[in-house]
């Protein structure tokens, strides 16, 4: 439906966005995430048509859009910042895009549908009322409200809820997804919050440097990662990354040579293929993968327990693994104490293999079911 | 390093009470965390605790030394402030010196104490770049070593997380858990976000409208939370709340056809006042369960949402008005509109007074 | 949704007929037929008439003072032809032992005037940052001499400097002071100048001043609070680093103003005794209204222009510089 084919776009010597190519399908939910300055506001600006691309090209239902200023384009979107008009009330803020000279609705029209979506959205009883006097849920509201109330080709949405505190995020995180299922609108979006983006979107977008890393449903990203950037970027709590080497049968850390890992032949074989020999490797594994004891057993290595978070329906220990940090989750009777001794073990299957200088993934499986690739 | 102990401290801005009676006692080394809503009064009773405020009515004691009436340069604390408030036109060795050359120290005992906090908080690249430059996370360990580079008896932390990227903050605030066991300080901390006050609070302070709602360790607070307020504000998300009858052990789901029957005897003698009277059923997301087929007790309703969150995922249903969340695996295949059957585990049930909200049992 | 809503919605937007007009026609004429005027359009109509004045009120003037900087030319001869006369104009000037003279009055009034009113400008100003009963009043009066017609203070300082009557040297005598001839004596005449224009001035180093500090955050305070540091340190580390900019603007103006600095003197010496408080502009008048040299104050006045903005581009290459450190990443 929406297409961006090779954008670049550049403000003076800074790449905001590099050669981006993306696909939103009809109907989709679809999410940029990445950290603050990867250039997500900048691509969704460019869809809108506030800012023009130094090249590549924006496509509409196969037609090129480039050049079409945002009106035309009938677009709708949402910003960070909520952009109402701080001076008119919440009626006049919601009635203002049906009273935009380019498409002439008439008052008692206007009424009527600002009426319905406050009703739909639960801010009948603020209409009156001011923007400035209104609270930041409430505003944020409002701005979804002037977002639904045309029926547009496509909602973008940028940070539509990250700058709201956390329990308000959860309960709009909600109300979006139901909006989105509700009226099979398609939604494109962006954030750096990757929990909000997990639970609402069809499908993310992971971007960095002006560049989309890679793309997928939220759970198929999380269990296969491309890339150590994509890991870091999708998790929460983040991919534990320790730093390896791979011998002539096993793999252990750098610098500790007692800390090895046990792989089996043929993943080590073809580790070795992959980096021409021996050499350092970048080892990842998700927090609720590393198997924690409190006593010593078969190929456990030992840490020291830095200290625990708590999490409500689970709890996290940070240790230190050699020089290395690394988080796990804990199992519920495991109470260590800070300073203590602890013992980890690294499963094989869970295990997801780097490459140490340009980050990609080496792959020796295909998913977390434990089907080898060989 | 300091136990601080606030005694019914109070501070009024004209009619409007900021804190109204907050006594907490801090152990030494301790890292308390002061939770709650904008505007529960958590800030100004750091500030007071700073020496930034006055309070109205109450003392202060650091150890066994009151130091309510004091100035903020004789309590020696040290303060992380929300926005950081480095010297903008400094750059970052003049800022984590700021306080020991307003205190004239000798340029050798300087020295020393900035190679030791450059080694604590990994600024060794970082010396000689203007603060104002700095991205977040290093303004933040900026602000941290100035705080901590004279040794003070409190560390006040305001929000210290807030500015960052949702991601980041997850990093920065394990790495902050850890500093603060290593260093051993005496730490206050001030957040409105569960999380935070849930992954470092050795102890959390819940406030609400000036006053303490509910103080203790973080998992005495999120498995007993002594009222819905409580358990709704802590955990991600919040503990999941049906309005209920109740008849003879019976509870009557209000919005379903489902009645609970109770089995735990020491429910039935704490529930004996409410015999045909509302009462709401608290229950937290983990400890639901999701079944395919039909069982006794078990409560059959269709899926609203499935939201992912990577290695889980949140189902929500509609009880009620209200959004029913379970948190729970990927084992089983779930499909939205499709029905599945909850099994709540009774252990975990708490029951709240309706018109009250204070907890009936935890 | 219900039905009813969805069917407004779609007959108010009609989307394919604009993406129809899309295709149809080149895309930038849509834009253009769409809002009338183009934003670029827009910003030459309001821009118009701004340069209109501009071209004619100081572009036509400023060419015909530096072309008569080049003749032998007095308005009062006008239907003499003007000659051409190369730079004999400035190389008079600058030979002139009199002229040099100016030079060296003017940049000590320069110098002086200026840095009385920084200091006093920037300690009134940080006296007046904390709030006290009647501050609103306090400020209304200081600021007040700053508002007066230059002529006006010119002239009553002139009546109480007075040698003979005048209540400056009455209150001294109730102190047992003898009679100072404050405008009539050539060394101390220059002071009397400064004392006056201080007056006169120091407000607006105290405004800007004030605007500066109130600028600078509170947190940071409070941060300085705890990092126990004294008010000496503070405001030595904070208060001014942080309010350089601004100071540094309020310097700028004032010297500039000082060396232009012409009515005051006027009115209150005349420039005497003698030519003692003659500034560079008080000759220039003399010479362009009085003598009508006017090729010869053409070049007097494209000579003073040159070192007024020589003098300036020193402040703000430094400013530009502290602009340059402060950028944000």
């Amino acid at each position: 439906m929406l297409e961006l084919r090779d954008i670049t776009k550049a403000f003076g010597d800074i790449v905001a966005v590099n050669h981006l190519d993306l696909e939103v399908k009809k109907g989709e939910f679809f999410i940029i995430l990445g950290p603050t300055g990867a250039g997500k506001t900048t691509t969704l600006r460019i869809t809108i048509g506030l800012e023009k691309p130094d090249s590549g090209k924006v496509l509409y239902e196969g037609q090129d859009i480039t050049q079409l200023s945002p009106p035309l384009r009938d677009f709708a979107f949402m910003f960070e910042s909520h952009n109402l008009y701080p001076v008119l009330n919440v009626y006049d803020n919601l009635a203002f895009p049906l009273r935009s000279p380019l498409f002439k609705v008439p008052e008692s029209e206007v009424k009527k549908r600002v009426e319905a979506i406050a009703d739909e959205l639960h801010i009948t009883h603020l209409l009156p009322r001011r923007v400035s006097h209104l609270s930041g849920g409430e505003q944020q509201r409002v701005a979804l409200g002037r977002a639904l109330i045309r029926r547009p080709k496509i909602y973008i949405l940028d940070e539509p809820i990250s700058s709201l505190d956390y329990k308000l995020r959860e309960e709009l995180q909600t109300e979006f997804k139901r909006i989105h299922e509700e009226y099979g609108i398609t939604i494109l979006s962006a954030t750096h919050d990757n929990v909000s983006a997990m639970a609402m979107a069809s499908r993310i977008g992971i971007m960095e440097n002006g560049r989309i890393l890679q793309v997928g449903a939220p759970r198929d990203i999380y269990t296969n990662p491309m890339s150590v950037s994509v890991a870091r970027i999708i998790g929460a709590p983040s991919m534990n990354f320790i730093d390896c080497v791979v011998g002539e049968t096993s793999l252990w850390m750098h610098g500790h040579q007692e800390f090895v890992i046990p792989l089996s032949p043929p993943i080590v074989g073809i580790l070795r293929r992959e980096l021409k020999g021996q050499g350092r490797i970048l080892v990842g594994i998700w927090p609720e993968d590393i198997m924690v004891s409190e006593k010593i057993q078969e190929g456990y290595l030992k840490a020291l327990v830095e200290n625990i978070e708590y999490h409500g329906a689970e709890r996290f220990v940070n240790l230190a693994l050699g020089e290395s940090p690394l988080k796990a989750l804990l199992i519920r009777n495991c109470v260590p104490k800070h300073g203590a001794e602890i013992f980890v073990f690294l499963p094989e299957e869970k295990l997801y293999f780097f490459h140490p200088q340009n980050g990609l993934r080496i792959y020796v499986q295909l998913g977390r079911n434990g089907h080898y690739a060989f | 390093m300091a136990r601080v102990r606030l005694e019914s401290l109070k501070k009024h801005y004209g009619s409007v009470r900021a804190i109204d009676g907050v006594s907490i006692n801090i152990e030494s080394g301790q890292l308390v965390v002061l939770l709650g809503p904008s505007g529960c009064g958590k800030t100004t009773t750091l500030r007071c605790i700073a020496g930034l405020e006055q309070p109205t009515m109450g003392k202060i004691y650091f150890d066994d030394r009151e130091v309510t009436h004091l100035s903020p340069s004789e309590r020696n604390v040290g303060m992380v402030f929300q926005f950081y408030a480095l010297y903008p036109h400094m750059n970052v060795y003049e800022n984590i010196t700021f306080p020991l050359r307003a205190c004239r120290v000798p340029r050798k005992a300087i020295e020393t104490k900035v190679k030791e906090v450059v080694q604590i908080f990994q600024l060794g690249g970082l010396l000689r770049y203007k603060a104002s430059i700095l991205p977040p996370g290093d303004q933040q360990r900026v602000a941290l070593a100035r705080a901590v580079i004279r040794d003070p008896n409190v560390l006040l932390l305001d929000e210290p997380l807030s500015a960052l990227d949702e991601k980041f903050r997850e990093e920065m605030r394990s790495e902050l858990g850890k500093l603060q066991k290593r260093i051993g300080i005496t730490t206050i901390y001030v957040t409105h976000d569960q999380r935070e006050a849930m992954a470092l609070g050795d102890v959390i302070v819940v406030m609400k409208d000036g006053v303490i709602v509910q103080m203790g360790s973080p998992e005495e607070l999120y498995e007993h939370p002594q009222s819905v307020f409580v358990g709704n504000f802590l955990g991600t998300p919040g503990m999941n709340f049906v309005e209920c009858l109740y008849d003879n052990g019976l509870l009557f789901l209000e919005g379903t056809e489902h009645r609970l029957s109770l089995k735990r005897s020491d429910l039935f003698a704490k529930l004996s006042s409410y015999q045909g009277k509302e009462v709401i059923l608290g229950i937290r997301p983990e400890y639901v369960s999701l079944f395919e087929k039909s069982f006794e007790n078990g409560l059959s309703i269709a899926i609203l949402a499935i939201e992912p969150a990577g290695r889980y995922r949140l189902v929500d249903f509609l009880i009620g008005e209200r959004v029913f969340r379970v948190r729970t695996d990927w084992s089983l295949p779930l499909i939205v509109g499709h029905k599945v059957y909850l099994y709540f585990s009774e252990d975990h049930i708490c029951l709240f007074d309706r018109s009250s909200g204070e907890a009936i049992v935890t | 949704m219900d039905g009813k809503f969805k069917d407004s919605i779609d007959k108010a937007v009609d989307g394919d007929a604009i993406a129809e007009l899309a295709r149809e026609s080149s895309r930038s004429i849509v834009a253009r037929k769409h809002y009338g005027l183009s934003d670029r359009a827009f910003m030459f109509i309001f821009l118009l008439p701004s340069l209109f004045v501009l071209l004619f009120l100081v572009g036509y003037p400023f060419i015909t003072l530096i072309r008569s900087g080049f003749y032998n030319f007095s308005v009062l001869r006008a239907t003499t032809p003007a000659k051409f006369i190369g730079v004999e104009n400035f190389s008079f000037i600058l030979t002139d032992a009199f002229t040099w003279e100016r030079f060296i009055f003017t940049g000590k009034f320069v110098v002086l005037n200026v840095f009385f009113q920084f200091i006093l400008g920037v300690v009134i100003a940080y006296l007046l940052q904390k709030n006290f009963r009647g501050r609103s009043l306090v400020l209304t009066l200081i600021l007040m001499p700053m508002m007066l017609c230059p002529i006006v203070v010119g002239l009553f300082w002139k009546y109480m400097l007075n040698t003979e009557w005048g209540i400056v040297n009455y209150v001294l005598s109730l102190f047992g002071v003898g009679k100072v001839e404050w405008l009539a004596r050539e060394n101390v005449s220059i002071y009397s100048v400064i004392l006056v224009d201080t007056w006169m001035w120091t407000p607006f180093m105290i405004l800007l001043a004030l605007a500066a500090f109130t600028a600078i955050p509170k947190y940071l305070y409070e941060a300085a609070e705890i990092d126990r540091a004294s008010s000496w340190f503070k405001f030595r580390h904070i208060t001014l680093p942080l309010s350089a900019p601004v100071l540094i603007i309020a310097v700028l103006f004032r010297m500039i103003d000082s060396i232009k600095a012409f009515d005051l003197v006027y009115t209150l010496t005349g420039g005497g005794p003698g030519s003692a408080t003659q500034t560079l502009s008080f000759d220039l008048y003399k010479r362009a209204f009085q003598y009508f040299y006017t090729g010869e104050a053409s070049a007097y006045g494209v000579i003073l222009l040159l070192i007024i903005m020589s003098s300036s581009l020193v402040f703000i290459r430094y400013l530009n510089r502290l602009a340059m450190q402060n950028v944000r990443r």
